[in-house]
């Protein structure tokens, strides 16, 4: 099957915001490769990062870096 | 050695050698902006903390596979902070309705996303891109900002603003596709009218 009625959907794909059927269609599209699938998802990959960018930076708490590094080591 | 003049991927494939400067580095870098995102989603400072070391934590275990996938940090790291709060906050809505969708956050494939050249010219069209999502209509915005910073499906966001599925689904994709044609003249201009 071709990939044109997923056209629509990678954005809502990325953000996790549609229903099962069209994420098993994008996903079983990646599980092979489909090269306009992932095209198309990078380009909403684009999109969402953006979306993404829109917030403001915070103030870091400087513990938490410390706390951060005593958890991994711990890994 | 001095990690400021080192780009997100060069400190990547540091850490995937274990090296806690290159982590600290990235963290110095990229931490604000993330913990600026996650707090958009969970206004509870002490929640987001915790996501933001999660993100922190996935990065040092995952840096390795990340490094030879060639991915952007950056988009990597922010999808992935978007994707662990908004799995947190769905978890805190079930726990409180005991109803909610699980779903899919982030997909295990990674061959999709923006690669490291790409992410310069992105963040440099950030401020173009804000007036591109301010031009959109006032309920397909709050639509969108229900999904992005929300979390909500199309079927909750559908049930939060009393609409038909059908309309909130078009609303949805009119001002998704809205965005992805605005975003194709965004990266070909700076300061055009867009």
């Amino acid at each position: 099957m071709g990939c044109q009625h997923l056209d629509e959907y990678y954005e809502l794909y990325l953000l996790g915001a549609i229903a099962d059927g069209a994420c098993l269609d994008i996903n079983e599209h990646l599980e092979r490769e489909c090269p306009y699938c992932l095209e198309r998802l990078r380009e909403a990959a684009h999109s969402i990062y953006l979306l993404t960018l829109t917030t403001r930076p915070a103030r870091l708490n400087p513990k938490l870096k410390l706390q951060l590094m005593k958890r991994l080591r711990r890994k | 050695m001095m990690t400021q003049s080192l780009t997100a991927e060069d400190l990547l494939a540091r850490v995937a050698g274990h090296d806690e400067a290159a982590l600290g580095a990235l963290y110095d870098r990229l931490a604000p902006g993330l913990l600026g995102l996650i707090l958009r989603i969970l206004p509870d400072r002490t929640v987001a903390e915790c996501v933001l070391q999660d993100v922190f934590a996935r990065l040092w275990i995952d840096a390795r596979r990340w490094s030879k996938e060639q991915v952007s940090v950056p988009a990597c790291l922010a999808l992935l902070a978007r994707a662990k709060a908004v799995d947190r906050l769905r978890a805190q809505r079930r726990l409180a309705s005991g109803v909610g969708e699980r779903v899919n956050l982030y997909p295990k494939f990674h061959s999709w996303l923006p690669r490291p050249h790409e992410i310069g010219l992105l963040d440099a069209r950030c401020e173009l891109f804000k007036k591109v999502i301010n031009q959109l209509p006032g309920p397909q915005r709050q639509a969108l900002d229900l999904m992005v910073f929300s979390g909500y499906t199309e079927t909750e966001i559908a049930e939060k603003l009393s609409e038909p599925l059908a309309k909130v689904r078009s609303g949805l994709l009119a001002g998704l596709g809205f965005i992805r044609h605005r975003l194709a003249a965004v990266m070909r201009t700076w300061a055009a009218n867009i």
